[in-house]
Formats: structure tokens, sequence, C-alpha cells
């Protein structure tokens, strides 16, 4: 917008004003094909759901639904457990992504503002943590956690995630971008570390910690494998696990699957909805008092 | 594809990651003498195991397992009624209605006494099942029953964690007369039988039969030569754009050996001694692979992938192929998707590459006891597989999934008898399996790693074999090449 109004001010002549609005059609003729290309699966997952199950398997499908039967959102949570479900995967969600925003704050800021000896070699052994797959800590994590007695609990399903190399990164990054002489006005105004990380720094970084705090919600939230290893009672059970339940060969309940996909999904998109409002006002806040 | 499930390639990859990491862990961290009788042997029987049989020698026919209560093993599981109250987990991989059919039979059972309380919880795939349980090996909360799938026979005995059905058959002096003996068969490695047979299926021929009457096929084919004749039929006349879907399927390779009585590894398929490699170079394999490629190089077949989403049994509701292969299991779902589509579907019996010396294989699934359980478990565990195996409580399985029922006097109760008279498609799966003659060629593989040696040299040498065009042979001498090197480095991981 802003750039928008300037170019207007500076080339008045009609025919530039003709060929920018060609400009912007165009653009927003590809925005809108990519954003149907992107959406189209979740769109097709909700007219699925909507739909009698044998329906999704007509050829051509058709990308209406042709007749509605809600009932198989009831029958969802009729075959698998899918309340205590999703309280658990909120639960374990909610924890993890606060675990990992509260420790990559306090292990970023410590990389990004206090100078100690060797504080390049420990931050290179955290960024090497990245490139050590899931599958490999696996095991490690799992003996960790069965001599800790917590398996089939809610510790066993978030400590091992409190903390995050990958948040460390950003948040050091977005640290690191905080204009010095903010740093030092604070530090005359008589504010220690903790008073410019909390009324300085942290604000300053909302949209890199909102955008961590979608991130590792997302994360936590689809997991399958860990949950599924370590759970085994259905009052622990996380929401992922209990889609696999549902996944039914019988053609009539291919709908019951997508019913349930959408309702899992439900609360990422409502996060990002919410989330989307905080990214947005970050970013024009931080450009507007540069 | 049209089914789909977040993340199953994800999933299937780290599935099969974990199994080949955890076999290591699992195998290794149970030292115990019994894994150490194999070395000198080269069977699996650990050095308790019972001599029932009076001729120890490879034989080629099999027998089902006899009571002998005086055996070493029948102290392991003292069978004698239940007397105190225990719960049992019984972890399983049964997804939606077969879910649903396998937890209303625990809460019969639960409801029908006081002592046993058996617990179902699902936990994914059978590979999800199978990784869950090895991991769980490590310290971590074990189940007292888990299903696991045919293929994991050697590896569960391997794990040397379970307590052989064998035990509790011969402290019970229980009796396999009325069973299906190839059921139990199926099961039995060195004379030992491991776990309990529970839901067992064999692959049967799906076809739409309203396009094989358009194409004027009148009986159904039962020989690969058969199928391809139709398949000619129904390209030729244009009833449908293929004769039939193929699918990347090592089972249904495997059940071609059995049908023809031919070994599908050494060691008398793994069950007199280990197995060490496939027997699958050979005219049987060659006729079996050139079959595949032509039909699908000819037009008349198609091939879809693994089949894992259904593929193949959507193509043929659709009307994309007049025929397809898939396991009895998938009966129910079938006829409910014919019904839906309007499509009459009728069913025969696995075609065979040639004569059918032999017979299908038993596959499917069945019960294991963990050895973590208590004397008094044992017993609950007894009482509870014996009652889950009853001819009632097999028709009631039988006619709610397809799986076959086990046992004999199950076909005469009403519930069956029924069934197989409104919809006798039910009563092929049986037929084929009774049929059957008594082999090890005919019981079926048991190889360490059955698993990888299907997802990792059967099914690749398929794929290559049907879309990249690679030459029967070469694809034979390539899954057998990469089976017998998933074999040797499962058996040396075991460190004997």
């Amino acid at each position: 917008m802003a750039v928008d109004t300037v170019r207007a001010h500076v080339v008045s002549n009609r025919s530039s004003g003709r060929r920018r609005t060609a400009g912007r059609v165009l653009n927003y003729a590809l925005l809108t094909g990519a954003a149907a290309l992107v959406l189209l699966p979740i769109y097709m997952t909700l007219v699925f759901s909507l739909q009698p199950g044998a329906e999704a398997l007509r050829f051509p499908q058709s990308l209406l639904p042709t007749s509605v039967d809600l009932s198989v959102f009831a029958r969802v949570f009729e075959v698998s457990g899918l309340w205590r479900y999703l309280l658990n995967s909120a639960v374990v969600a909610v924890a993890i992504t606060i675990g990992q925003v509260v420790t990559s704050i306090m292990a970023a800021y410590v990389f990004a503002e206090i100078p100690f000896r060797g504080r390049n070699l420990v931050f290179g052994g955290f960024m090497a943590t990245l490139i050590v797959p899931t599958e490999v800590t696996l095991i490690a994590n799992y003996d960790t956690i069965v001599s800790l007695g917590w398996l089939d609990s809610y510790r066993g399903l978030t400590v091992p995630f409190l903390a995050t190399a990958f948040g460390t990164f950003l948040l050091r990054q977005a640290f690191m971008g905080i204009p010095r002489d903010l740093r030092d006005a604070a530090n005359l105004d008589g504010y220690g570390h903790l008073g410019y990380l909390w009324t300085v720094a942290i604000p300053l970084a909302r949209p890199s910690i909102a955008a961590l705090s979608v991130f590792s919600f997302l994360l936590a939230w689809n997991q399958y494998l860990w949950p599924l290893l370590i759970t085994n009672s259905d009052s622990n059970r996380t929401v992922q696990i209990g889609l696999r339940s549902l996944a039914s060969a019988n053609v009539t309940d291919f709908n019951l699957i997508f019913a349930g996909t959408v309702i899992a999904s439900l609360p990422i998109f409502a996060l990002l909805i919410l989330f989307q409002k905080h990214l947005i006002r970050g970013l024009t806040s931080g450009a507007v008092k540069g | 594809m049209i089914r789909h499930f977040p993340r199953p390639r994800f999933v299937r990859l780290t599935a099969v990651l974990a199994v080949g990491a955890l076999t290591v862990a699992a195998c290794s961290s149970n030292g115990d003498p019994s894994s150490d009788s194999s070395s000198d042997s080269g069977s699996t029987a650990p050095a308790t195991s019972p001599t029932n049989t009076p001729a120890n020698t490879p034989t080629t026919l099999t027998e089902v397992p006899v009571a002998n209560p005086t055996s070493d093993l029948a102290a392991l599981c003292p069978t004698t009624a239940p007397t105190e109250a225990v719960t049992l987990d019984l972890w399983h991989a049964m997804p939606v209605e077969l879910g649903e059919a396998l937890t209303a039979l625990t809460a019969s059972y639960n409801s029908s006494q006081d002592l046993v309380t058996i617990n179902p919880v699902f936990q994914g795939s059978y590979d999800d099942t199978l990784d869950k349980y090895l991991t769980a090996l490590r310290g971590g909360t074990r189940p007292g029953l888990i299903q696991l799938e045919e293929t994991a026979t050697q590896l569960a005995i391997d794990a040397d964690s379970f307590v052989p059905m064998q035990a509790c058959v011969d402290s019970a002096d229980y009796s396999f007369e009325d069973y299906i003996e190839r059921t139990v068969t199926a099961f039995t490695v060195s004379d030992t039988l491991w776990p309990m047979p529970f839901n067992i299926s064999n692959p049967i021929l799906y076809a739409n039969a309203g396009m094989l009457a358009a194409a004027g096929v009148t009986a159904l084919p039962t020989t690969l030569e058969e199928i391809r004749t139709a398949a000619q039929k129904v390209v030729e006349t244009g009833t449908a754009p293929a004769g039939i879907t193929l699918i990347s399927s090592a089972w249904n390779i495997e059940q071609m050996f059995g049908l023809a009585d031919e070994p599908f590894a050494d060691g008398g398929n793994g069950r007199v001694e280990r197995a060490s490699e496939l027997l699958i170079e050979n005219a049987l394999g060659l006729e079996i692979f050139t079959w595949m490629q032509d039909m699908v190089n000819d037009g008349l077949a198609t091939f879809v992938g693994s089949g894992d989403n259904n593929e193949h049994l959507i193509a043929l509701a659709v009307g994309q192929a007049a025929m397809t292969v898939s396991t009895t299991a998938a009966l129910r779902s079938v006829k409910i998707g014919a019904a839906t589509f309007g499509v009459e579907v009728t069913v025969g019996p696995m075609p065979s590459a040639g004569p059918r010396a032999g017979g299908a294989l038993v596959g499917g699934g069945a019960l294991w006891l963990d050895n973590s359980t208590s004397d008094a478990e044992r017993a609950g565990a007894w009482d509870f597989l014996t009652w889950l195996t009853a001819p009632e409580q097999m028709a009631f399985w039988h006619a709610s999934t397809g799986y076959i029922p086990i046992r004999r006097s199950a076909i005469d109760l009403p519930e069956i008898a029924e069934l197989w008279v409104t919809e006798p498609e039910f009563k092929v799966a049986y037929d084929q399996l009774v049929e059957g003659r008594e082999t090890n060629a005919t019981s079926g593989p048991v190889v360490g790693n059955h698993s990888q040696v299907r997802s990792r040299a059967l099914v690749p040498a398929i794929e290559k074999l049907l879309i990249e065009g690679l030459d029967p042979a070469s694809a034979l001498a390539e899954a057998t090449t990469e089976a017998n090197r998933i074999i040797a480095d499962y058996t040396r991981r075991l460190g004997n």
C-alpha cells in the first residue's frame, strides 16, 4: 500500500496508470491461481467429509458436495474417543509451545547479547543438533523416558520437546536485528538484562515469536510416532493416533477419515487466523516506528 | 491417493527405519540361552523345545502340534482355570469396523466371567504395532497379548520375549482337532506353536461379473493363463480399460509359490531350519514375473502400485478394470462398495501359475503371549484365547469381517450357514484354505525380517519389472540378491 501510494504520486500520467492496473490484474490472477492450488486439497478434504463416503470415488469428481451427510461427524466421535484425544493434543501442544517460546527467548538472548568465552562454539553445537533427524534420537529419548518412569503421561509427551535449536536460532537473529542504540538507551534508563529483554527485545521480536509459536504448535499438534510409542491408554493419546484408527477400508466409511481430518485441523486454522493479526500488526508497527 | 491419511509415506518410512534399527536392539539386548541354542542347531526352537513328533528329520508334510503334558514347556503356562482377577492389554492393528468387531468380542468375553479383563488397545498398522512392541522391550510397558502379522513370526521368535503357545497347549493338554490344521501349522516352527492363530485370510480373485459377462467370459479364470485370456476379451470388447489391476504385492507371489507347492525359502521354508535364502530364481518365479510384465506391456493389466490404499479395489469398484486379486479380509468392504456403485462383484479362488499342487498360504495375524506376564495372567490369556477361537466367536468374527473361521465346526453354526447361503462369496476363502495340502511349502515362508524382505527386495523388483521394464530374469535376480542380503544381515545381527 505504502509503496503504491508513493508511486502514484511520482507517476501521474494515464498510460502508465493503465499499465499498472494491467500489472495488478496479472498479479492477482497469478496469486489467485497459486492460492487455489494450495487450497484445493484442503477444500476437497472438506467436500469429502460432507458427502457420503463412496462419493469420493466418483469419477470425474464434482467440486461441490453431491449430497450432504453430516452424521459422519457424530460417527467420528463414536468410533474413536476423539474428544479426549483433542483435549490431550491441546494440552500437549500448548505446553510444548509455551516451553519452546520461553526456553528459546532465554537461550537466544544469551547468544545474542551476552558475550562469553566459547559462545560461538556452544552456539555451533546448538545448531549442529538441527541436522540430527528425530528418528536417531527416538530410541535414546525413549530410554530416558522409561528410566524416568514417564511412559504414558503428559510429562513424557511434552518434556522432550521443551527446547528447540531452531527457535533459539530464529529468535537470536531477531534479537541481533534490534538496533544497538535501543540497547544503549535502555542501559541509560537503568534497565538490566531482564528489563531490556522484557520491555524492548521481546516486543520488537514479536513477529518472530509469533511465527515460532505457530510453528511449535503445528509440529506438536501433528506428532505421530512419539505419542504412539510412549502412550498406551486412550486417556493419554493424541489426536493424530485417533485419526489413524479412522482409516477404514469400507468405501462407505471413507468420509470418516476426512471428517476426522477436518476436526483435527480446526484448531490449527483457528490458531493461524488468530496469530495472523499478530504477525501483521507486529510487522507494520515495526515498519512505521523504524 | 483418493483415501488419504496425513503423512502416510513418512509414517511408512519411519516404520521401516525403526524396524531396521530396533531389530538389532531387540535381538541383541536379549542374549538369553535360548537364542544361543539356535546357533548349534540352526533352528530357532528354544533349548526346552519338546520333541513331540517321532521323526525329527525334515519332512515335507507339516503336522499340527500335539499336546505333550509332560513337556518342559508346560511349566511355563499353568492353564488351570483362572483364580485371581487379572487385566491384560491386547495390542492390535484392527482399524474401524475390524476394531469394532474385535472390541465387541472382548467386551462379550469380559462380561462372560469375572476374573479376566481383556483391554484392547489399537496401535496403528501392523508395522506400527510391531515397532512399538520392539521399542517397549527396552523397558517400556509391554502388553499381555499382541496381534502380529504372519511376517513377524521369525522376528517375534528371535525377540525371545514370548511364551510359546505350545507351553499352554502342553499344559492344558489341548487338542486342535476342530481347528483347520493349516492355520495352526502356519504358526508352528520346529514343532512348536508360537502364537494363537486369530484373524486368518488369504487372497482371492475379485471380478466384476457384469463386465466379464459382457466380454463373453463364462467361467471365472483360475490360472494366470486363463486370466490373460479373459483380460484379452475384456480389452478387445472395450468393456473396461484394463482386464485386471496388478499391485506390487509380495504376498501374492508367495501365495503362488504355495499354490504350486514350491517352497519360497530354504530350510523347508524356514520351518525346519533357519532360512538363509529365497528360492524364487526358478522356472516358477520366471513364469510369474514374465506373465506380469507381459500383461502390462500388452495393455491387458494396469499396475497401480502398492495397493496400500486399496487402489486396485477402487479401480474394480469404479469400472476401470474387470478383475483384481486381494485379501479376503477386504470382502465385506468390497461388497459394500460394489453395492454402493451398483456393481456386481463375484469372487473366485486365488489364481495359480500352473496346476494347483499345493494350497493357498495362511495369511493374516495371530495373538502372541508376552513372557512378562505372571502365571495368573498366562492362565487368563489362555482362557481368553480358547474362548476367542471357539466356534461361536469365530462365526461372529467371520460374518462381521470376512476373516476365515478357523474352526471346522464353526461353519455348521447358523450364523455362517445362513451367511454362506445369502452371500456365498464368503465361502471361497474357507474352501481354498481347507483344500490345500499340508506341506512346508503351503505353510508359507518363515524368514527373519520378512517384512523387509517384502518391502525392500520384492516390491522394488516388481516395480522395476512393471514400471521400468527391467527383464524378468534380472528383476528376479535383483530381488533374490537383495532379499538374501537382508536375511544374512538379520541373522548376523542376531549374533549367530
